[in-house]
């Protein structure tokens, strides 16, 4: 019984231990990054010209937000990408299921897709721009093009690989068209779309602050351009920065929206 | 076995990084005194003005300095100065209020030599509409969009040093500002209605040529001869190691400068040539008399740049440049 006992409060404490250690560990290394960068700078062993000290760059960050610059900017630069993104994924998700069940489809549309997926997108900016123009039109459109590839693929894999005997057990049961695709079809391939999901958002954030550095007046990409331009270099990090917090925080729901619609998926064992 | 895997990929390493680091300069620097010593230059994308490196190159003055420029390639004028900084480039050189602009950020690098001057018959820059419009004057200029290659420097303050002389009042935020990467494309967003005004390193002469724009001002509209210097600098690290080199550097601007304003197509042809252009694309600018700055261009724009709270005050001249590695300066600069 005693020893039963220890157990359990050697298994209480472990267990109470375990989520700081997490913590932790999930931490270390950007403090490790953020000293370094305070460090260098500081020592003189980088010019601090080229890369101020972090406290620098989180003084900039704190003046941007209180005059309100910031966040404008970030609206601006969500905005576009929301938009661009949400396009984006409505048309490949269609086009993907269309292309993914009829392979005749898929047949005629394969190259044209194989041409598209592997031309540079931002190789293709100077052409949204002839034919949108400066203005938001060509920065959405740019975006679309470019966080289309990622989903419509996975999307496309995602309906290929539905096990077939699914789908011929489904249809000796005599499901309907819809039926088969909202009850079989769409959640078997979800964890494939959803993987899609999250590289286009990835996608779209890095098209978008390329895309923004040209006749733009707003947004995190313009931003970063504009304080470069006037050798402002801590808000030219601090733009960086948040442009990277926003990147992981998507991330972060998008990896919690795979959770929730992936649940029943049987998950690896880990060491 | 691991741990003589890492030694030897910290052997390695360090290999790596003693060769790197003694691998700095292409000079004979404690070497043979005969090799020229060589400065790591740049040139802009767009080669339609004069490039003095080459004329120095093809002409033999910088030979005759017992020097050698070795061009690295382009680099985009918002970087020249970080390039300059970290070493990447040993010469840097964009406009003087772009120089200010980095020095009052930290950068330490000084101007030694002159560049570029404006002349009436040869400005900095022009500031063009498209034939026929309706934007004759800066009045006229309020609410509309400018089209400029960056922010900052004589791109963005001309035109707001221009709409003040001509009575306009703060301003900044009185216009709408385009970027575009090139005045190529400048131009072309111009016809295509884009933007209604582009600002571009041009003279009037290349304007009236094109038959297609109007010339709305120029920076000697607003300051006369003072406004477009564009001096060469180094850093100050490379001051303080190759003050002979800064010397010998400054002789061969100097003898470049004087020879382009006396041969100004054929400096055009040189770099037509060298940057594989055809030569009706280039044009040569006015050159400072024997590369010698003159503190009123250097002034004139620190208190531009002040006015506008782009730097702090109290920036004097001679933090940003020096003539005395010019011996053809006169005393007191």
């Amino acid at each position: 019984m005693p020893e039963n006992s220890l157990l359990s409060i050697d298994r209480i404490q472990t267990s109470k231990k375990k989520p700081l250690v997490s913590a932790f560990e999930k931490s270390i290394a950007i403090i490790v990054f953020v000293l370094l960068w305070e460090a260098l700078p500081g020592l003189g062993l980088v010019d601090p010209f080229l890369l101020p000290p972090f406290s620098a760059v989180g003084e900039s960050l704190v003046k941007l937000s209180v005059t309100g610059e910031m966040f404008r900017h970030i609206g601006s630069s969500l905005q576009r990408s929301g938009i661009g993104f949400l396009v984006a994924v409505i048309f490949s998700v269609f086009t993907g299921f269309i292309m993914g069940w009829y392979k005749r489809v898929e047949r005629i549309m394969e190259l044209v897709l194989e041409a598209g997926r592997n031309t540079s997108t931002l190789a293709l900016y100077p052409v949204f721009i002839l034919i949108f123009g400066l203005g938001e039109l060509s920065k959405v459109a740019i975006i679309v093009w470019g966080a289309t590839w990622p989903t419509l693929l996975n999307t496309i894999n995602g309906v290929k690989n539905v096990d077939p005997q699914l789908v011929k057990l489904a249809r000796s049961m005599g499901i309907s068209k819809p039926g088969l695709f909202f009850k079989v079809l769409f959640p078997m391939a979800l964890p494939s779309i959803v993987a899609g999901l999250r590289l286009s958002a990835a996608t779209a954030l890095l098209i978008l602050v390329a895309s923004e550095m040209l006749g733009a007046n707003r947004g995190l990409g313009f931003m970063i351009f504009y304080y470069q331009e006037r050798y402002a270099i801590p808000e030219m990090y601090g733009g960086i920065i948040t442009i990277a917090v926003i990147g992981a925080i998507v991330n972060f729901l998008l990896v919690r929206l795979e959770r929730r619609v992936t649940f029943w998926k049987e998950k690896p064992i880990k060491a | 076995m691991v741990k003589k895997l890492a030694v030897m990929i910290a052997v390695l390493w360090s290999l790596v990084l003693v060769s790197g680091c003694s691998a700095k300069n292409k000079s004979a620097e404690g070497g043979n005194p005969n090799e020229p010593f060589t400065l790591k230059v740049y040139h802009n994308a767009d080669i339609t003005s004069v490039n003095v490196f080459w004329v120095a190159e093809e002409m033999g003055f910088a030979r005759e300095e017992n020097l050698a420029f070795e061009d690295v390639g382009v680099v985009p004028s918002g970087e020249i100065l970080a390039s300059v900084v970290s070493g990447k480039i040993d010469v840097g050189g964009a406009h003087v209020n772009r120089t200010i602009a980095g020095i009052n950020a930290g950068a330490k690098v000084k101007a030694v030599a002159a560049a570029t001057e404006t002349l009436k018959d040869f400005p900095h820059m022009c500031y063009v509409t498209v034939k026929g419009s309706a934007i004759q004057s800066a009045q006229d200029v309020v609410g509309k969009k400018v089209g400029l290659t960056a922010y900052g420097g004589c791109n963005e303050y001309t035109p707001y040093a221009w709409l003040q002389k001509n009575g306009i009042d703060n301003p900044k935020g009185k216009f709408e500002i385009i970027i575009l990467p090139s005045e190529t494309k400048l131009l072309q967003a111009l016809e295509q209605g884009q933007v209604d005004v582009a600002g571009i390193h041009k003279d009037q002469v290349w304007v009236a040529e094109q038959g297609k724009y109007d010339l709305l001002f120029t920076d000697y509209d607003v300051w006369e001869t003072i406004g477009g210097a564009t001096p060469h600098y180094f850093s100050e690290k490379f001051i303080s190691e190759h003050p002979d080199v800064v010397e010998r550097y400054v002789r061969v601007i100097a003898k470049t400068n004087n020879w382009v304003n006396a041969n100004r197509e054929k400096a055009a042809e040189i770099t037509a040539k060298w940057g594989n252009v055809d030569p009706i694309r280039v044009r040569a600018a006015n050159y400072a008399q024997d590369a010698v700055i003159k503190p009123e261009t250097v002034q004139v724009w620190i208190e531009l740049l002040e006015q506008f709270g782009e730097i702090k005050p109290g920036l004097t001249p001679d933090k940003i440049y020096t003539n005395e590695f010019n011996k053809l300066a006169s005393a007191g600069t």
